[in-house]
């Protein structure tokens, strides 16, 4: 080999080596910076699922205390991440949190910095729960009723007396004029209306979950007491359409002002038929203590209190079947219910009349 | 010339060697942190169990002291931190385990792997199991106490509170 050759032999040696140190450095950054960004990655999901727990965690305390306080309204600051709602949990990105026997009302899914909290009781007429409703300040709700009626005036009024001050509310007198203003939802609340409740015009072109609608179709005196249905519509391209359950219906009766709220609150029949049945259930189990009670006041009882305490029918509200009450139109079982509450009542007043201890 | 030419293979794979050594070192360091970090981030998850279970204790003691089921009434208006008596005893037969399944069940998705006991302190003396679904092993128990009134309506009305407490024993 001459010196020529032999240098450029080497010098081709060289540029292949220069070239192999740099493809080697190249793969070499490529396999860290990927790993890196693979925990990057890794640690952002498991940031946000940590935050998602923490918060759900914190709203878990927060919802039981809110439950426990009748007539509390309150704010609370959540992080503005879709918190989902179902009749047996809520959550936040893929971390939920059971909700037990705790009595809900919600829409679907709020994304909102702030949660509006709201508590009330469920008696009829004794109290069976507390009933914590939920909804953001960025969902509207438009209260609509005929001013010729004067009926549906009056409630209208009185509705939106009774619900939260801080609610995004609206009284509207005619469907026809309501504009969107850019909420994240809305919820009609047509008063007292007879047949389908038409789509107002300017909410035609929304994505069909924005919208949703109820219906209270008056049947009697006592509106909050069985005297209504509470019949629920979701937005179906550009109408309202009954939102029906899957096993069939949509309407329901009035089962005391806390599930009248409730239905205002609850954005699909689904939601609030599951969470009926579970309010249902709780009447059954503190009916039947109830009955126990008044069994061992009797057994105490002097003579002019013992009328009362076995005249007490407590009985008959363990006896009825969650099925017939929710998701069921107004049945002789719901007027059963309501007339025993009112001879309960009766009862309740002459107990404290004759100074014997209280029925309830 | 060829002498040259070896000693450049040489330094050559010298080099070679080295920025092997260099990411192995590289390497080692990464995955000793990891390890570190790991082992760090499992004390973190501990330490986020645990307050999530005391956050959890909190909320069953909550639910049970405001239960409507047995919560002193007259004329519907509820009194705060009293239990009546009578309806202490229905529950503590309704919710117990092998009495009424759907009502065990139904509790039992609200107070969890706990147990809840009245007892009644002074002046006489009673307890009341109304919901034990304590579990056989364990490895940590919060318990709650809460002082109660409790109220028996069968009695005279000077004689109808007594001192309770309420004990809620939750498990994990």
């Amino acid at each position: 080999m001459t010196m020529r050759e032999a240098s450029r032999k080497h010098g081709k040696k060289g540029q292949v080596e220069v070239h192999f140190n740099w493809i080697f450095v190249l793969i070499i950054g490529a396999v860290i910076l990927v790993f890196f960004l693979m925990v990057i990655a890794k640690q952002k999901t498991v940031s946000n699922q940590r935050l998602a727990a923490d918060v759900l965690s914190n709203m878990e305390l927060i919802l039981t205390g809110q439950g426990v306080s009748v007539g509390r309204e309150d704010i609370v600051n959540i992080p503005e991440i879709p918190f989902k709602f179902t009749c047996d949990d809520y959550g936040m990105m893929e971390m939920t949190k059971r909700t037990g026997n705790a009595i809900i009302f919600a829409p679907d899914a709020i994304e909102s910095e702030q949660l509006i909290t709201w508590t009330q009781s469920w008696d009829i007429p004794f109290k069976i729960s507390n009933v914590l409703y939920l909804t953001s300040p960025d969902i509207r709700y438009h209260l609509i009723y005929d001013t010729s009626d004067p009926e549906a005036t009056q409630f209208a009024l009185e509705l939106n007396e009774s619900l939260p001050e801080r609610m995004d509310k609206v009284m509207t007198t005619d469907p026809a004029t309501i504009q969107y203003e850019n909420t994240d939802k809305v919820r009609l609340v047509y008063i007292f209306f007879e047949g389908t409740p038409a789509l107002p015009p300017s909410f035609v072109g929304l994505n069909d979950k924005v919208v949703s609608a109820l219906a209270i179709q008056k049947n009697e005196e006592d509106v909050y007491n069985g005297g209504a249905l509470l019949a629920f519509y979701k937005k179906q391209g550009n109408a309202l359409a009954p939102d029906a359950l899957p096993a069939g219906g949509a309407v329901f009766a009035s089962l005391g002002k806390a599930p009248v709220f409730g239905a205002v609150f609850a954005d699909n029949a689904e939601m609030y038929d599951c969470t009926m049945r579970k309010a249902v259930k709780r009447l059954k189990y503190v009916a039947m203590i109830y009955t126990q009670r008044a069994n061992s006041l009797l057994a105490a009882a002097v003579p002019r209190c013992a009328t009362y305490y076995s005249a007490a029918s407590f009985t008959q509200y363990a006896l009825f079947d969650p099925d017939e009450i929710a998701g069921n139109v107004i049945s002789p079982t719901v007027t059963d219910l309501f007339a025993i509450g009112q001879a309960l009542k009766n009862l309740n007043i002459n107990t404290i009349r004759a100074s014997c201890t209280t029925l309830y | 010339m060829h002498d040259t030419i070896l000693t450049m293979n040489q330094k050559a794979q010298m080099q070679m060697a080295e920025t092997i050594a260099i990411l192995l070192v590289f390497f080692v360091i990464i995955g000793l942190s990891l390890t570190y970090y790991g082992a760090f981030q499992a004390g973190s998850i501990r330490e986020a169990q645990r307050e999530q279970f005391e956050k959890e204790a909190i909320r069953i003691a909550l639910v049970v002291s405001h239960l409507p089921e047995v919560a002193c009434s007259d004329d519907n208006q509820i009194t705060e931190n009293c239990f009546d008596k009578l309806k202490v005893q229905s529950l503590s037969t309704l919710a117990a385990q092998g009495g009424n399944e759907e009502a065990f069940l139904f509790y039992q998705s609200e107070f969890r792997d706990s147990k809840v006991v009245i007892q009644q302190i002074f002046p006489d003396v009673e307890e009341f199991v109304i919901y034990d679904n304590a579990p056989a092993e364990f490895t940590e128990m919060i318990p709650t106490f809460i002082p109660m009134t409790i109220r028996d309506p069968t009695k005279h009305l000077q004689f109808q509170n007594t001192l309770g407490l309420l004990t809620v024993e939750v498990y994990r």
